[in-house]
């Protein structure tokens, strides 16, 4: 099985703890690496700050919540498609917002995927399950970018 | 432009110069005609009388030298030799041709004539007219007047009786021809002006005396009018004429003195020349200046209307050019103050347009941002609720009770029906700001679209659709779509009671115009109480137990908005438990 990980990137603690606790219940929640704003977000891709010393190596899939302290969602999304290196890098949006003006602009974008929170935690459950089976199991990944720990 | 002010003041000015021009030009060509009409036969009259007056004179001392030896009364009493002498020395002192002594049988007694002829007892004059008509009466006996077989003069007989004082009977007669010739010096001494003659005619109609002798000589006729004035002339032509007349005897003469109109009434023709081209020429300037100056006023008027259309066309920064002091100008003036004032209104209307516009455009924004927190704020939290809840519930399934287990399974549905709220509240938000895009939609297939949608949701159900032909109508697809989705939903929903439900959908024809369509939805279901009618369309606003029918109360407020951002308007009839009519209208395509 792959050993890459799959960046969260959520401010709020609750919805962090909820995700990983759906992904717990899936045996997925080891591989996540969380960051709370979207400047932490892009530390992590580009290997800086906090994040210097990390292996080389790509996640799998991002995860971005679009309201973010500091940079919000749709600007890392903007930076990791205009970088020809971290382009290739699978993002879902995962919000609350169902509203137009976000779904379009995240496509625009080049967003991989726009997934809205359901409020239902049954729901949200199966949310998180369908979407890590897919983008951690059945999805092929970019090759080059392998990051083996 | 026929009718356009600068032709009728024209015209008008024209008009009003030209009318009393003229009646005072015809009125004074004719006074002048008339007085030197009656110039010219004053005049004539004049010549006429003055020659009359001479005439008379030359018959009346013809009379008199004749008169004076019949007075004599020694003519018949003389011996033949004194009658001769004083015969031949009357003749002399006269026009007299020949003089002819006659005794009271009418024998010619002496006879002298000018080619110094002299006879006695030569004729008889007992049968002619001079002899008989002398003795008949004291007065003097003229004879026609006849013209020499030679020289073609014209002579005339007089004769006088000899009255013998005594025995009161007449002793002879005196015949004496006289040469009316001599009355022709009478006419030359008249100064004549041009085209004036002067001449005597005789009862008979014949000149008998003229300035120039050869009329006379050819023995010209003459009909005298009955009045004077201008008249036929003698040479035919028209003059101004005046005769008088001169009796001598028996016989009567007529005094012609004419002036061929043409030279008589040559300054009345240069006065109405004078006049005419005085009209002319005044017509001329009237006419040119009436036509500046009508120019000079409509010529403002038609820059300000030029104005006045640039600047109903919008272009308020045009001026009305016109530098005068008068009406006009203080006009001019007060329209460019007006256009100033229009301007700063205008200017100023912008400004608060462009304020109102930013600040709306500032609120809508806020209001985008408030909707956009709403959406993604608030989910959250209600997310966290259930998922903690369940989280909980999960956890200590094998500690809580039923009750417990009630209370999670409360907060829960609470939390999913309030992401509901948000979610109904924010699409309701977006029918209010979302831009219309307005074409045609065929009604028709629309509902029959919306009604096969909600087909699912009933295939259990005893269920009559009624969809009448609908019109095409001019709206926004998606927007009109959610109309109908609410409506027939509505219908659905509160039809769920009945055992068999009619729906039915059409057209008002009554109060559908050209331009506008009413549409109604019908159903049978359970209606509602019209004294709530008020609150029908109002924003969550419930008119049943959310235990008997599911939704937030959101449907018809989205409706009614949809329609009324249509420029239509929407209205309900309906019962408790006899069903309801929703009635909308819209444009037509």
């Amino acid at each position: 099985m792959e050993t890459r990980e799959i960046l969260l990137a959520e401010d709020d603690p609750k919805d962090i703890e909820l995700t990983l606790t759906a992904l717990e219940q899936h045996n997925l929640a080891n591989k996540v690496v969380s960051v709370r704003d979207g400047a932490k977000a892009l530390d992590y891709l580009y290997r800086r700050g906090d994040y210097s010393d990390r292996p080389v190596g790509h996640p799998l899939v991002v995860f971005l919540d679009l309201k973010m302290p500091k940079v919000d969602g749709l600007e890392v999304l903007r930076q990791v498609k205009a970088d020809p290196v971290l382009k290739t890098i699978p993002v879902v949006v995962f919000t609350s917002s169902c509203q137009d003006q976000d779904i379009v602009e995240s496509y625009h974008l080049g967003v991989n995927a726009y997934v809205v929170k359901p409020v239902a935690f049954d729901k949200f459950v199966e949310v998180i399950k369908r979407l890590s089976l897919f983008w951690v199991l059945t999805n092929e990944p970019p090759s080059g970018a392998v990051n083996r720990r | 432009m026929r009718n356009s002010i600068q032709t009728r003041l024209t015209v008008a000015f024209i008009g009003l110069a030209i009318g009393p021009l003229l009646i005072v030009g015809v009125i004074l060509a004719w006074q002048s005609f008339i007085s030197q009409e009656q110039q010219a036969l004053n005049l004539q009259r004049e010549v006429a009388r003055r020659v009359a007056a001479e005439a008379t004179t030359f018959f009346a001392q013809l009379e008199n030298e004749l008169r004076l030896v019949s007075k004599a009364q020694v003519l018949p009493g003389l011996d033949q030799n004194e009658q001769r002498n004083l015969l031949t020395l009357l003749k002399s002192s006269h026009a007299f041709e020949e003089l002819v002594l006659l005794d009271s049988q009418g024998q010619e007694q002496i006879h002298v004539s000018r080619q110094g002829h002299f006879s006695i007892n030569g004729n008889d004059y007992a049968d002619v007219n001079e002899y008989f008509v002398s003795r008949a009466s004291d007065e003097v006996y003229c004879s026609p007047v006849r013209f020499d077989e030679n020289s073609g003069e014209p002579l005339m007989t007089v004769a006088i009786p000899l009255l013998n004082v005594r025995t009161g009977l007449v002793d002879g007669v005196l015949t004496a021809v006289v040469r009316l010739k001599k009355i022709w010096n009478l006419i030359a001494d008249v100064r004549v002006s041009p085209g004036q003659s002067v001449y005597i005619v005789d009862a008979q109609g014949k000149v008998v005396a003229h300035r120039n002798p050869s009329v006379v000589l050819r023995g010209i006729t003459f009909e005298v009018p009955d009045q004077v004035g201008i008249q036929p002339g003698l040479t035919g032509k028209d003059t101004v004429l005046a005769v008088e007349t001169v009796r001598f005897g028996q016989q009567e003469f007529a005094i012609v003195a004419e002036q061929a109109v043409s030279e008589a009434l040559t300054l009345a023709r240069t006065t109405v020349l004078i006049t005419a081209i005085l009209i002319v020429v005044t017509l001329a300037v009237s006419g040119a200046l009436g036509f500046l100056a009508v120019r000079q006023i409509v010529e403002p008027i038609r820059t300000m209307a030029t104005t006045t259309k640039a600047i109903s066309a919008g272009d308020l920064s045009q001026q009305v050019k016109i530098i005068s002091r008068d009406e006009l100008g203080v006009l001019a003036d007060a329209f460019n103050s007006m256009t100033a004032q229009l301007r700063i209104l205008i200017n100023n209307l912008e400004q608060r347009v462009a304020e109102r516009t930013a600040q709306l455009e500032a609120s809508n924004k806020e209001l985008e941002a408030f909707s956009y927190s709403v959406s993604h704020d608030l989910r959250a939290p209600l997310r966290h609720i259930a998922g903690f809840v369940e989280l909980l519930r999960q956890r200590e399934a094998e500690r809580l009770d039923a009750t417990s287990l009630r209370y999670v399974h409360n907060i829960v549905e609470s939390a999913d029906r309030m992401s509901g709220l948000i979610d109904d509240l924010l699409a309701f938000s977006r029918t209010g700001r979302a831009e219309m895009q307005l074409r045609t939609v065929e009604l028709n297939e629309l509902v029959q679209e919306v009604q096969q949608e909600l087909v699912p949701d009933i295939k259990d159900r005893h269920m009559t659709w009624k969809i009448g032909p609908l019109p095409p109508v001019q709206a926004d697809p998606a927007l009109l779509r959610q109309v109908w989705v609410n409506l027939l939903s509505n219908a659905v929903k509160f039809t769920a009671p009945c055992p068999q439900a009619h729906i039915e959908i059409g057209m008002v024809q009554e109060e559908s115009s050209e331009t506008e369509v009413t549409l109604f939805v019908r159903d049978n279901g359970v209606g509602f109480d019209p004294q709530y009618i008020h609150k029908l369309f109002g924003v969550f606003q419930r008119l049943h137990q959310k235990e008997e029918f599911e939704g937030t109360g959101i449907g018809l407020a989205t409706v009614r908005r949809i329609v009324e951002r249509h420029g239509g308007r929407v209205w309900a009839e309906g019962d408790l438990g006899h069903g309801a009519t929703f009635y909308l209208t819209l444009k037509r395509a």
